[in-house]
This record gives structure tokens, C-alpha cells and sequence, in this order.
């Protein structure tokens, strides 16, 4: 088993260092991108980019320049916004968008499974017909739709919660509400036909023939492998989450890394964007590398197969 | 010898949103201890519904419509699931046909079999674990000290087979039920299971069910036999009555299919012609009767009782009433079971 | 024992027994088809769809407006408005930044009112529309103090005076929303509610026909997820089927290619290549979709491609010399199209929602050309003053969305061989 956490942390680093070259390249080649002289630039940003990146250097040197920039964490100064750093902007925005998809996860974990599950076992009833009809909507209406609908009902007409911001922690409701949407109710359709799925197996039949008590049989044999499918999910379910809080944090405008981010788009901030995207990417890298790893754990034929023989 | 098992008039059925699919309609057999009863007949002749009602897990959409089940003199034809989840595994068990996904992937041997033999005895853990290397060692696991802690992704199918039989014996059930034990599996492992299957036996005196479909399985271990065909009961006698002494068309329809290896022989095979009735439209009369060279205008109205031909043999077929013509074979004698 | 007719006891021929009833085999598209419409909600969806294609293909000619005609005079009114009337036959309406405006008493807006100066303490246009983006809680307890004072304007009309007091709006204490006065008469009652016949889904902030725009929007939106989709299905199953078919180091090099470019969130992809390229129009955003979500389809055609090849129908059609070409495009896809067509009917609304995402956060098509995504992006800062700017193309996404997701599921369930029963 070891050797194949290992194979994989390999793989990631070098995916990491290979988009972070790519996106460097594409940066610094096309025509009329960003650091060709063809787009007017304000003269102490040219002063500070040309410091830092040394604009009238070969190529290559730029590039041994900006990967060692990158293992040091310095990402270059923004530019569009004079006298900050890439790095000032991601490390001020990042824990107030984890904080929220974190909750955003804790939701759709606490909500989606149970849901799913209880769907699961009362099929075709009343119940599962509700829980699947929200599960649709919420799979098909986009996020940012979502987002505003809570804004001009909860907001707007009630008055219930803030419009923005995350001072009054009521603030939360809203963006994790918009934010899970999407993956929960994916989570819970998931885990229903995952459950139904598991529920026709001949080996629920067997423990059943062994008088293996109903609910042990559910809550046992069944949940833990109807569970399988819905952890490899967790990978995309980091990057829905990921691309979500974009739109989320600008429409409730919280000071989170995706409000940042889209605003480096919209000002043209290449330094930003470029900066913010390797980081995105590696951040989801080693999000599924840990997702790949829990997953070996979690079914044993995984593990052997990759393994330690 | 103690009844085992009784069973009355079982009818079983499936209601699905086309219609209802009539998979057992009205079978009666009864089993003493000891007896090893063999099931056979074709797919879609019932067998397999009427193992499963015995032990009653019918599921959704399914339901046992009418009929008793008594076992070990108590009607069980009633109780609850979860006071039938004291039996199963305990006093009545079951093996399945495929054991390549019977057995659930994510939980270890030692984790399967313990959970049974703790659910059903008051042992300690330890004496569980230590129960359940006995049980495989019994069954002919090499090494179950180490292959316990296994998962049965790691088993061939023969070696999974027999963790079924291993669990499925732990608690030393009265009533054993194979559905199709050895069909998913290659020939040398059919005759090991088996040959398994009558070791346990003769140790435990545990009564067995066998379904198949395959005749020669019946005759190495078998004591008594049912034909089934088309939800019902066809004959039903000893080994020697059925084999030798059959009465009813399609057992010996049966017996004339099989091929019989005897070198420098170059006869034909005869096939039974047709293709076995519809259960959702089950035909008024005996469900043969299509298929059979025998067939009479009763025959296609209604479906034939059983007569009593021994004390243990029986078969329905109406060329054993006493008005129907004489056919070589069909030797009538014995009354109506009504 | 009941006595039975010696009669039953003969033989019967082949013929009076029963036969068996043959059912006519279907075809699987039959089948599928036939399986589909029976699934009521996919019908449902499948209108929808194609109710939607009308709306944004006929409908645009059918409104008076284009999608960019702007009049200034009549920007930000909603799609209902509530009319006064001041006098004989002649009615007013007022909109959400207090301009008056005639209106014909059937909705049809005449004309906009002149304003007048007033001096005293009066809030002005901008005091409100700070309301809506205000930026600190202490701001918003300023701006309700500033509102407590009496809210007032006049506009001019026919060389009469109309004087508005609008406090009501503000304060919510007070009896009326608007008080009216005009020859020394006061209006305080609306005379009804009618729909605004000029701008039926109202007018945005440049005075364009939102009704208009969501339609055009409808035609971009579609357009571009229909072309997105063909191009990610060409070059996806191009790609897929050669993968598969080939097998061996050229699948497992093709593999690993396809494995980098789904490590990273497509949505970052797309946005750093919109980012570059520049909005160079519609083509810009197709061809980005179109160039980055073939991966998905590229790996469902290659697993069914592996399936495929081991059945024997191919190796028969080498023995007889097919070449590879015509064994990939005339044996091997048309079996594998099921799970093609039900991919493609679900990356139609991936795409409709990348694009409209894209659009949102600035980086979709460019002005006048609008797509849902813009005109949702462009009304988000108004949303608590003029919210149907919002509503109806988000709506508009979200219908599109479920129409294709339905007709996507009943489309997985009926192409689905193992429910075969034809």
C-alpha cells in the first residue's frame, strides 16, 4: 500500500509543477496576452514587474525565475492593484472561503447521506418523491440563481438575513445554503441509487439468510458500501464547490479568495489571475490525492490491488 | 423420525406493476429429519420461490399468498421478520448460487462469520473466532488461522462456497437450504462441495434442501426427489421411485434429454418440445399439458391432483385416474390427494 | 371425489393445445422511444426544449423591439405598473427611481414627464440608489435618518404642476405609499395594476426591452451550447473511439493526456483561456467550452469502445477485411450510441450553465449581444430595486436546465438495454 500512496504523491507534484509551467507559458506566449508590451501599463506596475520578473530577460530565465518563485510561495506582485503581493491577496482571502465550504461540506455530508439513504429505503413513497423532486431542482437550478433568489426573498421581502457580508454571522446562512446546493442534492440522488443499487445485492440476501437483524443489515452491510461511489465524488464535489464560491462571494460580496479572484478578471490583474489559478489547481490536487487515499481505505480491493504484494 | 418440515399448499407471487407473476401455485411436500430432498425442474419452475418461502425471504414485490409452513412442528407460516431472523442463520440457513457475490466485499471473513455466530449463541468474542476457524477448518480451508482475517475477494469461487457452507453451519442448523449450490462452479469443485455436503451431514444429521436443475447432482446426494414444473408439483418420491420408477411425462421426458455416455453409441437426443408457460398467464390446466405426448382433453381444463402411488411416492398426472386409457408406464393405482 | 366426464379422458391434437401468443419484436430505438414516451416527465422536458428554441428563434421577430434599441427615457420600469389617474382619461405611473411618466390606461407607456426643481429638504435619485449598495451597517442607519424627512418632487405636465410625495415609500408608517397632487386634487389610490405593454418583462437600466433581450439571450445561450456540444462530441468521440480501438500504449498515452486535463477544475481552464484570447465575440466562449469538456464524452467513448471491440460482430467484420475506419465509424459508434446521446443531452445544459457562469462573472459574450448570463450578471446590482431584471433570465436558465435534465433522465432509463423488454 505504501508504494502506491507514494506513486500517487509523486504524480501529484509533478501535475502541479506541469500546470504551473503551462500556465506560466501560456502567460508569456500568446500575442497580445499580458506581458507583451502591446497592452498600456501603468509605469510603477512596469517598474515592479520588470524588477520582479525581469521582463527583458530570456524566456527561460523567467521561468527559473517564476518556479522558484513558486517553491518559495511568492507568487509576484498584483497587476492591477499597486504595492500588493499575489500572496498578500490569497493568504487574506483564503480562510473566510474555506471557512464557508467547509460548512458548505459539513451540509451537504450531515444533509445529503441521510437523505439519501431514507429515500433509499422508502422507495417510490411520498417521501422519497419530495426528496427527489428537491434533489432535481437543486441539481439543475445554478448556484448563482439560487444565490439571488435567497437574496431577494430572505433578504429583500423578509428580512430575515443580511444581504452581505459575513460580519453578522447569520451572514453564513445564505452563501452555504447557495454554495451546497448543487452537490447536495447530487450527493443525495447519488447515495439513493448507490443504496437501491447495494440493496439488490446477494450478499444483503446472505446476511438476511443468516438472521442477521434488519437494521444491522442496513445500517452495516448495506451503508458502507453503498458509501463507496459517494467518496469518490468528493473530488468533483471539491471543485463544484471550488468554482461555486466565485460566484457565490461576489454575489453576497465577502472577502473570500473567489470574490478576489473574479475581480482580478474582471480588472485583467494577469499576475493575480495566473497566481490564484496554480493555486486553485494544487489546492484541488491534493484534495483528491487525499480523497484517492481514503478511498483505498475504505474498499479493501482497492488496496490490495494497488499493493503491497 | 420427526417431521422437519411441512409445507401446505405454498402459493407465491410476484406482483408487478405488469401483472402478477404466479411463481409457485400450490405446492404440498413434507420432509423428515435426516432426509436430504432434492428440488429439481427447469428455470421458471418454481424451485428456487419455494426454498425462499420456506424460509421466508420473499421480498417486495413478492408475497407468500396462501398456505402453512411448519417446521420442527411450529408454524412459522406467519411470524414476523425479526422473529424470523432468529431462525435464519440458527435454526434454518441458506446457501446461494453465486458465491462470487454473496459474500460482502468490505468486511473481513473473521468479521462475516462472527457476526452470525454472536448473533445467535452467547459466546464471547473469542470463542467465536475460535468457533469460526473450527467451522472453516471443518469445510476444508488450508490455513484458517491466517485466511480468516481475509477478504473474500482474495477466495476462489469453490473456496468462497465453502465460507458460505462454513457460516451458513456455524450454528448448527436443523434445516439446511442449497439453492443451486454448485451450479456457478466447475465440475471438480461441484463433486468436492458435494462430497462436503454429505460429510457435514452424516456428522450433524442436519436435513438438507437441494435445488438444481441438474439431475446428476440429485442423484449422488439425494434421498427424496420433487419435479417441479411451471409453479407446481409434478412428482415427488425417493431416489429409486423417481429415477426408476417415474410416473409423469415430464420426468420422463426428463430422463430421456439427458445424454447418456455409453461408448459407441450414436443416439439422439430427445428434447422435451415447446418452452415452459407464461406465469403471469399460468394456463387453467396442468402447465405440461402444452409440452405433453400424452395430453388429454382434462388435461388443458384443470390441473391434476396428486395420486398417491407409495407411501412416499406421489405424481400428478391425470393418466393415473382410473378412467384414463391405459399408456405403457403410467401404471395407475393409488388414490386422489385431494 | 368429484365425478368427471369420461368424455375429458381422450387425447387432444397439437392443434387444441394453446399456442403461444407471439408479441411483435421491436427494434431497441423502437423500444427506447416507445419506453420514453411513456415517461411523462422527459415529454415534459422535451417540449419544453423545443418551446424554448421557438421562443428564442421566432420570438424575436415578433417584438417591436430589437434586443439594443435603448430609450433612455424609459429605463428601469417593471413589467407591472400600478397606475394614477389624475385627471379625465389620463393616467400616470411612477417608477422605481420616482420619474412619472403618461401612460394609456391599457399599459402603453406615452411618454416621460419633464422634472421640476424644488428647493428645500429634499432627498435625492442618488440617497435611494445608495439604499440598494450600501456598504456598512452605519451608512444604512444614516440614509433611514435622511429618509425620515419628507420625500418630494414635481414634474411638469401640460404647464400644470404634479407634485409627488413619496415618503410613504420610505417610511412605512405612513397611510399612503405616494400622495399625487395635481390641479389641487390628491390622488392617493391606484386605479389598477396593469401589465406594461411596451416592455412586457419590463425595460433594463439602458431602457431596452428585457423580453426582448431574454429571447436574444436564448438564441445565444443555445447557440452556443448546441455548437459547444457538437464540437466536444466530435472531438470526444474522435478521440474516444480512437483510444479504444487502437487499446495498447497509443490508449494508454491518449489516457494519461485526458487524466492531466482532468486534474484541474475545467472551469479554471476555461476561464484562463477566455482570460487570454480576449472577447473576440460568441466564437471566443463555443470554442472554449468546446475545447475543454470533450474529455468527459472522450472517456465514455473509449470504455465503450474496450466493451465493444471483444464482441464478436467485430471480429467478424476484420475476417472480413472492414477496414478500420468503417469498423469504427459503421459497426462500433452506432452500437455505442446510447450512452452518447444521453451524454450529449446532459452536456447541453453543462454548457448552457458554463456559459452563463462565464457571463456572470464577466467573461462571456460582449455588449449589445447579450446571453442569459449577462443579463443576470448586468441586473445583480439592482436586484432589490428592479428584481425581474434578474428573475426572468435566471428563470429562463433554469427552465433550459430542467428541460434537458428531464428529457436526460427519462433518455438514461429508456436507452438502458437491461430494461429491454420488447
Amino acid at each position: 500500500m505504501g508504494k502506491y500512496f507514494l506513486k500517487r504523491i509523486v504524480a501529484a507534484i509533478l501535475t502541479i509543477l506541469l500546470i504551473a509551467t503551462l500556465t506560466f507559458f501560456m502567460m508569456h506566449s500568446i500575442p497580445g496576452g499580458p506581458f507583451t508590451r502591446e497592452r498600456p501599463v501603468p509605469e510603477s506596475i512596469m517598474e515592479r514587474l520588470n524588477e520582479k520578473y525581469n521582463l527583458d530577460d530570456p524566456l527561460i530565465v523567467q521561468y527559473y525565475d517564476y518556479m522558484k518563485g513558486l517553491v518559495t510561495f511568492d507568487l509576484g506582485p498584483s497587476f492591477s492593484i499597486i504595492g500588493r503581493d499575489v500572496m498578500e491577496l490569497i493568504s487574506a482571502g483564503f480562510p473566510t472561503s474555506a471557512k464557508i465550504g467547509l460548512f458548505a461540506t459539513i451540509v451537504i455530508v450531515i444533509f445529503g447521506i441521510p437523505f439519501g439513504i431514507i429515500s433509499a429505503l422508502k422507495q417510490n413513497k411520498p417521501i422519497d418523491y419530495t426528496v427527489m423532486f428537491m434533489a432535481t431542482l437543486g441539481v439543475t437550478v445554478p448556484s448563482f440563481v439560487i444565490a439571488t433568489l435567497i437574496i431577494y426573498v430572505f433578504s429583500g421581502l423578509l428580512g430575515w438575513l443580511p444581504s452581505f457580508g459575513i460580519e453578522n454571522p447569520l451572514g453564513y446562512i445564505g452563501p452555504v445554503i447557495a454554495l451546497s446546493g448543487y452537490s447536495l442534492s447530487f450527493v443525495t440522488r447519488l447515495t439513493r441509487s448507490s443504496m437501491l443499487e447495494v440493496l439488490r445485492q446477494d450478499y444483503i440476501r446472505t446476511a438476511r439468510a443468516n438472521g442477521i437483524k434488519e437494521i444491522t443489515v442496513m445500517a452495516r452491510h448495506a451503508v458502507k458500501n453503498a458509501l463507496i461511489p459517494v467518496v469518490t465524488y468528493i473530488g468533483p464535489m471539491m471543485a463544484a464547490i471550488m468554482t461555486g464560491s466565485f460566484v457565490v462571494e461576489r454575489i453576497f460580496a465577502l472577502p473570500g479568495m473567489g470574490g478576489y479572484f473574479v475581480e482580478s478578471i474582471t480588472n485583467r490583474d494577469y499576475t493575480t489571475i495566473m497566481g490564484i489559478t496554480v493555486f486553485y489547481a494544487a489546492f484541488y490536487i491534493i484534495m483528491i490525492l487525499i480523497v484517492d487515499i481514503s478511498y483505498a481505505m475504505i474498499d479493501p480491493r482497492i488496496r490490495f490491488e494497488k499493493g503491497a504484494r | 423420525m420427526a417431521k422437519i418440515l411441512e409445507v401446505n399448499n405454498l402459493k407465491t407471487s410476484f406482483f408487478t406493476h405488469l401483472g402478477e407473476v404466479q411463481a409457485v401455485r400450490g405446492s404440498s411436500f413434507s420432509m423428515n429429519e435426516g432426509d436430504i430432498l432434492g428440488i429439481v425442474g427447469e428455470s421458471g419452475s418454481g424451485k428456487s420461490v419455494t426454498a425462499l418461502s420456506v424460509i421466508k425471504l420473499i421480498d417486495e414485490p413478492g408475497k407468500i399468498k396462501e398456505g402453512s409452513i411448519i417446521f420442527n412442528g411450529r408454524d412459522i407460516t406467519n411470524l414476523s421478520n425479526s422473529e424470523m431472523s432468529d431462525l435464519r442463520g440458527n435454526e434454518i440457513a441458506m446457501i446461494f448460487q453465486d458465491p462470487m457475490t454473496s459474500l460482502n466485499p468490505v468486511f473481513t471473513i473473521k468479521s462475516l462469520m462472527t457476526e452470525v455466530i454472536l448473533r445467535h449463541t452467547e459466546m464471547s468474542k473469542k470463542e467465536a473466532v475460535a468457533h469460526a476457524l473450527h467451522m472453516l477448518d471443518l469445510v476444508g480451508i488450508p490455513e484458517p488461522e491466517s485466511r480468516i482475517n481475509a477478504y473474500p475477494h482474495q477466495f476462489s469461487g469453490g473456496m468462497r462456497q465453502r465460507v458460505m457452507i462454513a457460516t451458513a453451519l456455524s450454528c448448527n442448523p436443523k434445516l439446511l437450504i442449497a439453492d443451486e449450490p454448485t451450479t456457478a462452479l466447475d465440475v471438480t469443485i461441484q463433486a468436492q462441495i458435494l462430497e462436503l455436503l454429505l460429510r457435514l451431514k452424516k456428522e450433524t444429521n442436519t436435513s438438507i434442501i437441494i435445488i438444481t436443475h441438474d439431475l446428476g447432482v440429485i442423484a449422488e446426494v439425494c434421498t427424496d426427489i420433487i419435479v417441479m414444473y411451471g409453479g407446481m408439483m409434478m412428482e415427488k418420491g425417493t431416489v429409486d421411485e423417481v429415477f426408476y420408477e417415474a410416473r409423469h411425462p415430464y420426468t420422463n421426458g426428463l430422463h430421456s434429454s439427458i445424454p447418456h455416455v455409453i461408448s459407441g453409441s450414436r443416439g439422439r437426443l430427445i428434447p422435451i418440445e415447446g418452452s415452459p408457460p407464461d406465469l403471469m398467464k399460468p394456463p387453467p390446466g396442468c402447465p405440461f399439458s402444452p409440452r405433453c405426448p400424452h395430453a388429454m382433453k382434462i388435461c388443458l381444463e384443470q390441473a391434476a391432483p396428486m395420486f398417491n402411488l407409495s407411501k412416499t411416492h406421489t405424481s400428478a398426472c391425470w393418466l393415473l385416474h382410473e378412467d384414463a386409457p391405459e399408456v405403457e408406464g403410467y401404471i395407475k393405482g393409488g388414490d386422489q390427494i385431494d | 371425489m368429484s365425478r368427471i366426464d369420461k368424455d375429458k379422458f381422450k387425447f387432444v391434437s397439437e392443434q387444441e393445445k394453446v399456442h403461444e401468443e407471439f408479441r411483435p419484436s421491436l427494434t431497441y430505438w423502437q423500444d427506447a422511444w416507445r419506453r420514453l414516451k411513456k415517461n411523462k416527465m422527459s415529454m415534459v422536458g422535451l417540449v419544453g426544449i423545443v418551446l424554448i428554441i421557438l421562443f428564442g428563434v421566432v420570438g424575436p421577430v415578433l417584438t417591436p423591439m430589437s434586443y439594443s434599441d435603448q430609450i433612455n427615457d424609459f429605463k428601469n420600469l417593471g413589467p407591472r405598473l400600478s397606475i394614477y389617474e389624475i385627471e379625465a382619461d389620463t393616467y400616470i405611473t411612477i417608477s422605481p427611481d420616482y420619474s412619472m411618466f403618461i401612460i394609456e390606461k391599457n399599459g402603453n407607456l406615452v411618454e416621460k414627464l419633464e422634472e421640476l426643481e424644488l428647493s428645500g429638504p429634499v432627498v435625492t435619485d442618488d440617497a435611494r440608489t445608495d439604499f440598494v449598495n450600501v456598504q456598512s451597517p452605519s451608512e444604512q442607519r444614516k440614509l433611514n435618518e435622511e429618509a425620515k424627512k419628507t420625500l418630494l418632487k414635481a414634474y411638469i405636465y401640460n404647464g400644470e404642476e404634479i407634485y409627488l410625495d413619496f415618503s410613504g415609500r420610505v417610511d412605512k408608517d405612513l397611510e399612503h405609499e405616494y400622495v399625487i397632487t395635481y390641479k389641487n386634487r390628491e390622488i392617493t389610490e391606484r386605479t389598477k395594476s396593469v401589465m406594461n405593454k411596451r416592455y412586457p418583462f419590463g425595460s433594463d437600466n439602458l431602457g431596452r426591452d428585457v423580453l426582448t433581450r431574454v429571447m436574444f439571450g436564448a438564441q445565444i445561450s443555445l447557440t452556443v451550447a448546441f455548437v459547444a456540444s457538437l464540437v466536444n462530441f466530435i472531438i470526444g468521440v474522435t478521440y474516444g473511439a480512437i483510444a479504444g480501438f487502437e487499446g495498447g500504449r497509443v490508449d494508454n498515452i491518449m489516457m494519461r493526456i485526458v487524466d492531466i486535463i482532468n486534474s484541474v477544475p475545467l472551469v479554471l481552464i476555461i476561464i484562463l483561456l477566455m482570460v487570454l484570447v480576449g472577447n473576440q465575440g460568441l466564437w471566443t466562449i463555443v470554442m472554449a467550452i468546446g475545447l475543454v469538456y470533450w474529455v468527459g464524452m472522450a472517456r465514455l467513448v473509449r470504455g465503450q469502445m474496450l466493451a465493444l471491440k471483444e464482441q464478436e460482430f467485430v471480429m467478424a467484420a476484420i475476417a472480413l477485411g472492414v477496414s478500420k475506419k468503417n469498423i469504427i465509424l459503421r459497426h462500433l459508434i452506432p452500437n455505442a450510441m446510447g450512452p452518447i446521446i444521453i451524454s450529449m443531452t446532459m452536456m447541453i445544459p453543462s454548457a448552457v450553465f458554463t456559459e452563463a457562469f462565464m457571463s456572470f462573472i464577466g467573461l462571456g459574450v460582449s455588449a449589445p449581444k447579450a446571453s442569459w448570463g449577462t443579463l443576470a450578471n448586468n441586473a445583480l446590482s439592482g436586484i432589490l430595486t428592479y428584481p425581474y431584471q434578474l428573475f426572468f433570465p435566471a428563470i429562463a436558465i433554469a427552465v433550459t436546465m430542467l428541460a434537458f435534465n428531464f428529457l436526460g433522465d427519462g433518455l438514461r432509463d429508456a436507452l438502458d438495454p437491461r430494461l429491454r423488454k420488447g
